[in-house]
């Protein structure tokens, strides 16, 4: 499968109807041309240089051969291993991703409780109003929403979401918020089926105390669900949080590849591509693992 | 804003800053003891993370204010084409214009504790031409032949034909000296940790935060800085805010106290508040729209001539620049040397003109759905625009101006790739250009040249193509003598608005943003700011 | 599943396929209907929903202004009687680009959904029907998709089409194959185990027949789901992807462009982003409620409620 990735990703870049020497000489913050005179002789040059005017099938088995040894290649405009610019950007994207999935979990689990506990209440309709809110808010406006009052108008938190503990704050919530509206509403739904099955109405019987029986049963049973979507999150989350991470100014990963699709940066966006497959398929066997001991039967399987 | 001749770089600061800034800048009244205390850390909310800090190599605008700092150059260039001593004492230029001579100050040190003298220089250029560093910078050699030590503190620039724009190209951050020790123990690496002789040197890279520390050693800033000896600043951390409306809030939030491409229509209102705001207009190409004579309708001088009359300049700036630049009106920018001014009066906002110009070519709206219309095609133009800083509010502005002269006006914004395969290809009317630049030959040749229509970077996108402006860019680049260059540049501002050639819109302007308490702040020709003057109170 | 930011569809957890019983459909769906509008907030999000249909097709008739028309003196007004949503950087009326900005964002929500449904319920029902290695085969490509970074693989189709509108739709739908093509596959591997489907099978019916016949109406129900929920994710991705600048070209008034030119005022003038920010919000807001007013209605486990 990461071979297959690597052929799509490879092809896509080169079907682009672009030169990447092209975009190579562009200066990034006034999108000009450098003072100097650009002759073809120097783009020439740079082609051969950058290994570009090897034929295509050459190109890609050079790149599926180093990236087997670990080595993802050079960026073209940066001219610095990409294997190294992922690895230094990496620690601020897991950062930002652990925090904005601990922020659906908490938020998630919270609601989806409450809610769960006290099915049709006014509890319930609430929660899952603002469950829905969550799903329904583009999060890069909720994030611009929240750095204008709490850092422009109230100033009580950073503008900036990288530097202290509590500039991760905003960017926590502006992420995590979306992905706690489906976990409430699949910890609800586990928690009412699972409160109206009978080994929960045998558990009361035996006169087990209710907030026991919830945290004991329920919850490891509604968690099966849970941990499903937070997985998967966790691989989308990891390659897609580019525009909270451009609006809260943090490094990441994932604003690297997107300037690196912009700037047709081809090693860096494909050396990025397969770390995020890898991600992937990681996680999926994470979730696989969190299922066996959360669910002993499936073991059996 | 006036329409005066303004100074090669125009500060524009708050009245009592002024005050401040030329008490300070009265040498002799600067004590040591004053000079001690003045330090603190400036923390720059960046616009872009810098992908490379060698000059040599790399240029972007905003690369190059790091690099300002961390480089020295040969020279200083106080106005257009003046040069006064940097790191060259003196310097000759041979009769015939192929040998430049300079002789270097004795006491200059790198970072890294490397002797500044000629074997550097040598190192730097030839390092430049070998093709496995892949400079993009190499044009500013022109035709460059060798560089020979003479001995150690005096070399010799060779070249094999008169290349008049050499010294401004020297007085840049492009042609500064690096370190040959560090060339060598850096190799790729070089570019993340570079190695200057200027007033602060690279401490280190936190996440996208790039660390700057004062050069202790520091003795050899050029005539006309404030004082002598090392930089002021303690440290100086650039920190990248991708985030336009992001970038002005760190200043309010105290997490930045100095930043640069601001939201424009803030700028008035931040400076009410007591921030300072500093504007710096710079030589070079002015922000125009060059417009193709090869593809109809704009191969008809008249319509041509309709969309200069046509478009409200100063309108333009007002909503997209908030004002903060001046009307251009040709394609040199006023502080470029040999501007002739005689292009201000040729194209002022005249609607009717205008109308009258369309209607003299043939085009009238005769079935009244407000698009001319001439032997039943529409009179339609295909503007493009690649999406960058104010780009797209501009285009999508022209096009509605375009629009209400009788254009049916279309418009493309990309990405620069997509723009950059639309100019390979022809197919616009109406393209964009701009650069900041010391010498106006490379930008001229560059966007007039018949030999750049095609190959390179296609800079040429008015598609002109004509012996004799050829002939006109080849003078200006060989002769020695600055008068005649002048006349030359004059002769060429005059040929490409008589031709109608460009769209000019406004000079380029850069503004930068500090916080109330950062004093002593100035630029360059370039625009760069100068943060050895800089202190924080 | 930060649908916003990475084209992803919306989660197929907790849509289930319907029971093993062949129901007489017209009542099923009268019931579903009636019990869909006893949801309060179904139904709230049905009318808001029909409100912004209706006020997006009509939105010549609601404005005296022109979406498209500068006039530089009347720049950055705040809401007024004259201008219900103030006025943006040229002077365009905000209430007026907002109208006309619904007609773009429902469109793009609805063709997306459209491409990546027909395409994803076609690969889904194949490979869930004939198994074996066309299964292997689909799941396999499926498996890569999803594990490509759809933002990525958006910017990636608009760089290598251009950006526009059709072509956003395009990123989007081809985003959303690899959601329906799973949730059909689920989908069909559970009812070809119903016995109708067996029977049907053992009588030599043609797949095609017994795939539209019997399998496609039992498990219609979480497709429809489904495909409400995926219109607003895709009207969220489609907003993210333009304020990214990968959407629709100006001067049209496609909400994420509006609220991306709005966003550096913000301080100066609130009305130009923050009310394209409502009106997604609200769009995206209602057809939720609606989508999950549909799945409790089409559930029929829950018919008890």
């Amino acid at each position: 499968m990461l071979l297959g990735v690597s052929l799509a990703v490879f092809s896509m870049l080169h079907l682009l109807p672009v030169d990447p020497v092209e975009m190579l000489i562009m200066d990034s913050t006034t999108g000009t041309a450098p003072t100097s005179g650009v002759t073809d002789e120097m783009m020439d040059n740079l082609r051969r240089e950058l290994g570009l005017d090897r034929p295509l099938p050459v190109q890609f088995a050079s790149f599926v051969g180093n990236a087997l040894r670990g080595d993802l290649g050079m960026s073209f405009r940066n001219n610095r291993p990409v294997s190294e610019m992922l690895a230094e950007q990496l620690p601020y994207t897991i950062r930002l991703t652990l925090a904005g999935l601990g922020t659906s979990v908490v938020l998630g689990l919270t609601l989806g409780i409450l809610a769960g506990l006290r099915p049709n209440s006014w509890i319930d309709s609430a929660s899952m109003l603002l469950a829905t809110f969550g799903v329904s808010m583009p999060s890069f406006w909720l994030g611009l929403m929240l750095i204008y009052l709490f850092a422009l108008r109230l100033q009580a938190l950073p503008a900036l979401g990288v530097g202290s503990p509590q500039a991760l704050l905003m960017p926590a919530i502006a992420l995590g918020f979306h992905g706690s509206a489906i976990i409430a509403r699949l910890t609800r739904s586990s928690i009412l089926e699972i409160m109206g099955s009978e080994y929960i109405t045998t558990a009361r019987a035996k006169g087990v105390a209710e907030s026991f029986v919830v945290l004991r049963h329920a919850l490891r049973n509604a968690l099966i669900p849970v941990v499903t979507v937070v997985g998967l999150e966790f691989g989308s989350l990891m390659s897609g949080a580019v525009i909270t991470e451009t609006v809260f100014a943090r490094p990441g990963i994932r604003r690297l590849a997107v300037r690196g699709i912009l700037e047709k940066d081809f090693p860096l966006v494909q050396g990025f591509v397969l770390f995020i497959a890898v991600i992937y398929v990681l996680s999926n066997l994470i979730v696989d693992l969190c299922y066996a001991w959360l669910d002993p039967r499936i073991r059996f399987e | 804003m006036t329409s005066r001749r303004y100074a090669p770089v125009l500060l524009r600061l708050v009245a009592v800053v002024m005050t401040l800034a030329l008490l300070a800048g009265s040498g002799a009244m600067v004590s040591r003891a004053q000079d001690e205390e003045r330090g603190g850390t400036l923390t720059w909310a960046f616009i872009l993370k810098p992908r490379s800090l060698d000059p040599n190599v790399w240029t972007g605008r905003s690369d190059n204010d790091v690099m300002r700092q961390i480089f020295d150059s040969l020279v200083y260039s106080p106005a257009p084409g003046e040069y006064v001593p940097w790191l060259a004492e003196s310097w000759e230029i041979s009769e015939d214009g192929t040998v430049y001579t300079f002789t270097l100050r004795e006491d200059v040190t790198f970072h890294d504790g490397t002797p500044l003298n000629a074997e550097a220089f040598k190192a730097t250029y030839d390092r430049m031409l070998d093709p496995e560093t892949r400079s993009l910078q190499v044009g500013n050699l022109g035709p460059y032949e060798s560089t020979e030590v003479i001995d150690e503190y005096t070399f010799a620039i060779n070249l094999t034909e008169p290349f008049a724009p050499l010294m401004a190209n020297l007085s840049s951050t492009q042609l500064a000296p690096g370190s040959p020790a560090a060339f060598e123990e850096f190799g790729e690496q070089y570019a993340q940790s570079p190695v200057g002789t200027g007033p602060f040197m690279f401490d280190r890279w936190e996440g996208n935060d790039l660390y700057l520390v004062k050069n202790p050693d520091y003795n050899w800033a050029p005539e006309g800085m404030d004082h002598q000896g090392p930089a002021y600043l303690d440290e100086i951390v650039i920190r990248e805010v991708a985030e336009p409306a992001t970038r002005m809030v760190t200043l309010q939030t105290g997490e930045a106290n100095v930043t640069h491409y601001p939201v424009f229509e803030e700028v008035a209102s931040y400076e009410e508040q007591g921030f300072q705001v500093y504007r710096a207009d710079t030589p070079g190409f002015a922000k125009s729209m060059p417009i193709n004579i090869e593809l109809a309708p704009t191969d008809d001088l008249l319509v041509r001539q309709a969309i200069l009359h046509g478009i409200n300049r100063q309108q333009v700036i007002d909503l997209i620049q908030a004002g903060y630049a001046n009307v251009a009106n040709g394609p040199l920018t006023r502080p470029s040397f040999g501007y002739d001014p005689a292009v201000e009066e040729m194209y002022p906002y005249d609607p009717e003109r205008a109308a009258a110009l369309l209607e003299e070519a043939g085009w009238v709206d005769g079935n009244g759905d407000g698009i001319r219309e001439k032997d039943g095609q529409n009179l339609s133009v295909q503007m493009i625009m690649f999406d960058s800083g104010p780009n797209k509010a501009m285009a999508e502005l022209i096009q509605a101006m375009l629009t209400e002269l009788g254009f049916e006006a279309s418009l493309d914004v990309t990405a620069y790739d997509a723009f950059a395969s639309r100019v390979t290809e022809g197919t616009y009317n109406l393209a964009e250009m701009n650069w900041t630049a010391l010498d106006p030959h490379l930008v001229l040749f560059n966007m007039f040249h018949s030999g750049e229509v095609t190959g390179g970077g296609q800079f040429n996108r008015t598609r002109i193509q004509d012996p004799e402006l050829d002939e006109l860019i080849a003078r200006g680049r060989m002769a020695t003598d600055p008068a005649e260059r002048e006349e030359v540049y004059a002769e060429i501002q005059q040929y490409v608005m008589d031709n109608a050639l460009i769209l000019p819109i406004w000079d380029n302007a850069w503004i930068t943003l500090t916080a109330p308490n950062v004093q002593g702040l100035r630029f360059d020709l370039e625009g760069r700011p100068l943060l050895y003057n800089v202190w924080v109170e | 599943m930060a649908a916003v930011e990475q084209g992803a569809a919306p989660s197929i957890a907790g849509v289930t396929p319907g029971a093993g019983r062949r129901v007489d459909e017209r009542s099923l769906a009268w019931m579903a209907f009636r019990r869909f509008l006893t949801i309060r907030s179904a139904a709230t999000g049905a009318a808001v929903l029909l409100l912004l249909v209706l006020a997006a097709v009509f939105a010549p008739y609601l404005t005296p202004f022109e979406y498209d028309k500068i006039a530089p003196t009347a720049a950055y007004e705040a809401p007024s009687r004259e201008h219900l949503m103030g006025t943006d950087k040229f002077g365009r009326d905000v209430f007026t680009r907002v109208l006309f900005g619904g007609r773009i964002s429902l469109t793009v929500g609805l063709i997306a959904t459209a491409i990546g449904g027909v395409v994803g319920v076609l690969l889904g029902m194949t490979a869930g029907y004939f198994g074996g290695l066309v299964d292997e085969a689909t799941m396999r490509v499926l498996d890569m998709m999803l594990a490509f970074p759809g933002i990525l693989l958006a910017m990636g189709i608009v760089a290598m089409l251009g950006p526009s509108l059709r072509n956003l739709m395009i990123a989007v739908g081809i985003g959303y194959i690899a959601g329906f093509a799973r949730l059909m596959r689920g989908n069909v591997l559970a009812a070809r185990r119903f016995d109708y489907v067996l029977a049907a099978e053992a009588l030599g019916g043609r797949s095609w027949t017994i795939l539209r016949r019997h399998i496609l109406p039992n498990i219609a129900a979480p497709l429809i789901v489904y495909a409400t929920l995926s219109v607003a994710a895709a009207i969220l991705t489609a907003a993210g992807l333009s304020f990214l600048g990968l959407g629709a070209q100006p001067p049209s008034p496609e909400w994420g462009i509006m609220l991306s030119d709005g966003r550096e005022t913000l301080n100066r003038a609130w009305w130009v982003s923050l009310f394209p920010g409502l009106a997604i919000l609200l769009t995206t807001l209602s057809i939720n409620f609606v989508g999950d007013g549909l799945r409790v209605a089409l559930d029929p486990r829950v018919r008890g409620r």
